[in-house]
């Protein structure tokens, strides 16, 4: 009788999806890969080892895997008071960048100074922490319904007024390109738990209107868009911000089908590309590796998607709001960045998920993959 | 799926799985699309993205060859190469950065800052602005010191490096610049540096260079450059120095008994080959200026006539009259026109000739002598007498179809002709004749006969107005005779004669060498093809050698060469002592020795400097004491 009565949670197995292990643990070896091939010369000239930023890269995988394994073993109330503690840290990390605290690189003020030469960028974990607490606050009341209606509009408040507050801060930066990834994630989980068509399309539209306004009043730098109107006209400005995805789309097209092979492109081994080992490393896999390389880093890349997407399918209504979350997360930032390194997006400045240095990005994107691979274990 | 069938769940749960499968078809198409992009880029635009690439990461330069030495006889070097360092700075650097570099080096910013100049540009200095290729790394401080260099690289400063580049040396003691030339721009310019260039030059090889977009290269050689032959010449360094250093003293020497001594040359030939083993020219100048670039300063010191001229290479490029250095030649002209060599001519103090006296200048008079007594003391009245007589013979004023015998054997002897002899830049001179004098005035007459009318009303001096206007008239009148006075001046190598040192040390080595018109030349050691034979029978040739073989014991030379081992070493010399209007006279001296089997011509002349043998005798006894080993 207790079957009957039972929810679907009685089908759970033990075992994860091992494709999502595969196709992310394969995207941050390449990615260690080719951050070793576009950092060793510098490093060699500048008379350090040329292992160093790869090194560090394998040290960050190393931190991601444990991250993942962490968040994986967690039950749902520790989860939700992660989720909290994570995203009250978070917030505390945006508002102190913008101290003297912070650090700024490229016109962003993003980056925490750490002890031995390491950053934190609070700005990736934000990501993460937004996520989960969405995804537990909208299954709240999916739960107890049955999933039969859409969430509660409380709820849905909630939710928007937690990303407000980090979207805020990440344009205060300003950091455009994490703004966007964080909407898209979020808007991504209120899709998927049912909220009206009309609401989402009104959320769009006033998102449109924020844009168009920050763009008129001024709020965003001169940078912000430069780098739009570079995408635009790529030409138009070959020293600017129109020189850098100018070398990204050379690079890669100097790859050929079967690329110039590691350590042997040229136009990435002049450090032609600026931003080569983190938001252009796709231009040297494209270079390097070529057709081949570039077309797996994408399959690989679609692959965890699809099996995040997958197991967010056959999952409770919080494993399917939190691998939708996530999903949208990476698939945001991860065809931002590969779209711009094609010439098919404009430049915002996103890491490549997994594959880009950069220990905060590495660490958190692990964790998201931790989490995919949590919701993966109900089939 | 088939959980959603078997336990169909509430309409939260279809929404749910029907918007995840949106997302699904989203991620893929996404996906699909960016990989398409991927393909298109790689495949279709792959060629032009090549293309482009290697536009950006190669660049083909230059890879200079090493700029062939030029050497004497023996093999000492006489411009080779050395190599310097050099500060080059990237075209967009700051002045921050400049004054650091200055500061380093020891040098002025505002220097520092004028070879960032590019050449053309408002404010740029000859010699100083940039001249290269545009955009390169420009040279900013050259010729640095090696500490400096090295504090120039160990501060690392943006945009700056150090180079190293081939500057021409010249570590012999001879200066010879004139004689060397110069280069610039890797391109030899004057003297044997231009006349060697294509050998001197070697072939530049090329690099392809790899860049980064930090400015760092390497360089990878594609084709090695191929380095400049040495050019082996017939200069002996020990004679050059001697030579220079001896002109040097005459000048000072003749400025202290008052002449203003403007210039000087040496020429010493081989007399049978017509190998040039040395060649000096006064003033001359530093060659080391060249190695960087003149400034317009500089350049105007080479090229102003009140410090002489530098950059005038005199052996080749100064004329003067011959003056009594010319009557070997009008000798043997006189034995071609039938003169007897047994009798003898008489040597008055004057003759006149048609109411104008023409008076000995060097000599006094000393009655009847022979042609070889004559040659010796340097009687101009015999050589008068006889440039008058053979213009009567040859029909005087009408002169139709004349001989002009001393004209012709002047001629014959390479005077008033270039040499032929290797070297860039040579001046003819000229000798007139009936022709040339004809020709002259059919081209001046017009204007000659204006002034005749209309005076000189520009001229201020009243006195010289006149005498301007008297000539004018008279030139207009019968400026193209070729008059009796013409030819006797051209009999003393006066008049409008016009040659060069080295033109006279070829008459000379044709006397001396038995009538062999040789080619002077300095690039190797073969000879050159000769220019010929003179106008002279061999019987003539000797004559004049004996009789100028007297002329260092009893002759015009005999107190210059007070004390020489002439029997051991006996030399023939012609001194001379050319009249210029308006200035001091130019003091020659033409000789050969050993006078019975002759090896060497050495040739002296210092403009305004005086008689021949007491200027430029010594100097000749320098180089023939250098030459014959002497020790004075």
């Amino acid at each position: 009788m207790t079957v009957l009565t039972s929810p679907p949670r009685v089908v759970t197995t033990r075992r994860f999806d091992v494709w999502i292990l595969i196709a992310a643990a394969s995207l941050s070896l390449i990615g260690v890969a080719m951050v070793y091939s576009t950092t060793w010369g510098r490093l060699v000239a500048d008379g350090d080892p040329p292992g160093y930023f790869a090194i560090r890269q394998g040290l960050f995988l190393v931190l991601g895997v444990m991250a993942a394994w962490v968040v994986y073993r967690l039950d749902r109330p520790r989860l939700m008071a992660l989720a909290i503690g994570g995203y009250a840290l978070s917030l505390l990390g945006l508002l102190a960048v913008l101290t003297p605290l912070g650090t700024t690189i490229n016109g962003t003020r993003a980056w925490l100074t750490l002890p031995g030469g390491f950053t934190l960028q609070p700005a990736e974990f934000a990501k993460v922490f937004v996520v989960l607490l969405a995804a537990l606050w909208l299954s709240d009341r999916a739960g107890v319904h049955g999933g039969d209606d859409p969430p509660e509009p409380r709820a849905v408040l909630a939710v928007l007024a937690a990303t407000g507050a980090v979207v805020g801060l990440l344009m205060l930066q300003p950091d455009l390109g994490s703004a966007l990834v964080t909407l898209a994630a979020v808007l991504g989980v209120l899709f998927v738990a049912g909220v009206r068509r009309r609401f989402l399309v009104l959320l769009l539209a006033s998102g449109v209107v924020v844009a168009v306004l920050a763009y008129v009043v001024g709020a965003l730098d001169a940078y912000q868009v430069a780098r739009f109107t570079a995408f635009l006209d790529p030409a138009g400005d070959p020293q600017g911000v129109g020189y850098n995805v100018q070398q990204a789309l050379i690079a890669i097209g100097t790859g050929g089908v079967t690329g110039q092979g590691l350590l042997e492109g040229a136009h990435t081994q002049g450090a032609f590309v600026p931003y080569q080992y983190t938001d252009f490393i796709y231009s040297a896999v494209g270079e390097e590796l070529g057709m081949i390389g570039g077309v797996l880093v994408i399959g690989l890349f679609v692959l965890l998607l699809q099996r995040g997407l997958l197991a967010a399918t056959h999952a409770d209504p919080f494993g399917t709001l939190l691998a939708t979350g996530i999903v949208c997360w990476l698939a945001a930032q991860g065809f931002e960045n590969l779209g711009m390194n094609v010439g098919l997006l404009p430049v915002t400045g996103v890491p490549l998920p997994l594959v880009s240095y950069g220990g905060s990005s590495v660490i958190a994107a692990w964790m998201g993959v931790g989490l995919l691979l949590k919701v993966s274990r109900r089939v | 799926m088939t959980t959603m069938q078997t336990r169909p769940g509430p309409t939260g749960r279809r929404t749910a799985q029907r918007r995840l499968r949106l997302l699904k078809v989203l991620v893929a198409v996404i996906g699909l699309t960016i990989a398409a992009r991927l393909v298109w880029l790689q495949t279709a635009q792959a060629p032009q993205y090549q293309a482009r690439a290697a536009a950006i990461q190669t660049d083909i330069v230059e890879v200079a060859p090493a700029r062939g030495d030029i050497v004497d006889r023996n093999g000492i070097i006489l411009a080779g190469n050395r190599t310097a360092y050099e500060v080059v700075a990237d075209t967009d650097v700051d002045e921050q950065t400049l004054q650091q570099v200055a500061e380093l080096t020891g040098s002025e910013l505002t220097d520092v800052q004028a070879r960032m100049v590019i050449c053309g540009q408002p404010g740029s200095l000859p010699g100083t602005c940039y001249a290269g290729q545009p955009g390169q790394p420009q040279p900013v401080v050259v010729d640095v010191g090696v500490p400096e260099a090295l504090a120039v690289r160990e501060a690392d400063l943006p945009g700056i490096d150090i180079r190293t580049a081939a500057v021409r040396e010249y570590p012999s003691q001879a200066n010879a610049a004139g004689l060397l030339g110069y280069v610039s721009g890797g391109v030899g310019q004057s003297g044997l540096e231009a006349q060697y260039d294509q050998a001197l030059r070697g072939v530049p090889g090329q690099a392809r260079r790899e860049l980064t977009r930090q400015g760092s290269s390497r360089s990878v050689i594609t084709q090695a450059p191929v380095a400049g032959e040495t050019l082996r010449t017939s200069i002996d360094a020990q004679t050059q120095t001697v030579a220079e250093q001896a002109l040097q003293e005459a000048v000072e020497t003749a400025r202290d008994e008052g002449y203003k001594a403007t210039g000087g040359s040496v020429v010493v030939l081989e007399a049978d080959s017509g190998a040039v083993v040395a060649m000096a020219s006064y003033p001359s100048y530093d060659p080391n200026i060249w190695a960087h670039g003149v400034t317009d300063d500089q350049y105007a010191q080479l090229t102003d006539e009140t410090s002489g001229r530098p950059l005038v290479f005199r052996p080749i490029q100064a004329l003067a009259p011959p003056a009594s250095t010319f009557k070997s030649m009008t000798t043997v002209a006189a034995v071609n026109a039938g003169f007897d060599t047994g009798r003898t001519y008489e040597c008055p103090a004057s003759v006149v000739v048609g109411g104008q006296v023409f008076r000995n200048y060097e000599s006094r008079a000393y009655g009847p002598v022979s042609l070889a007594q004559a040659l010796s003391v340097s009687c101009d009245t015999v050589f008068y007498r006889l440039g008058y007589q053979m213009w009567r013979k040859d029909g005087g004023l009408a002169g139709e179809g004349a001989a002009e015998q001393v004209v012709r054997t002047a001629r014959s002897f390479g005077l008033g002709a270039r040499t032929g002899v290797d070297l860039p830049g040579e001046v003819a001179g000229s000798i007139p004749d009936r022709t040339q004098v004809q020709t002259e005035y059919d081209q001046r007459s017009a204007d000659y006969c204006l002034r005749a009318k209309q005076g000189y009303p520009e001229e201020s001096n009243p006195a010289r107005a006149k005498m301007l206007k008297a000539y004018a008239r008279d030139y207009c009148k019968s400026g193209f005779e070729y008059k009796a006075g013409d030819a006797m001046n051209t009999a003393i190598g006066q008049g409008r004669t016009l040659v060069t040192p080295l033109q006279v040390a070829g008459a000379y080595a044709a006397i001396a060498n038995g009538g062999t018109l040789v080619t002077p030349h300095i690039g190797s050691l073969q000879e050159a093809p000769s220019r010929g034979s003179v106008d002279a029978t061999p019987a003539a040739l000797t004559y004049v050698r004996e009789a100028l073989a007297d002329t260092t014991v009893t002759g015009t030379a005999s107190g210059a060469f007070a004390g020489f081992p002439l029997t051991e070493y006996p030399v023939a010399a012609k001194t001379g002592t050319a009249e210029v209007a308006g200035k001091q006279s130019t003091s020659w001296f033409a000789s050969f020795a050993p006078a019975d089997d002759p090896k060497y011509v050495v040739v002296v002349n210092v403009d305004q400097g005086g008689l021949g043998a007491a200027t430029s005798g010594p100097v000749a006894r320098a180089v023939y004491e250098q030459l014959f080993g002497i020790t004075p």
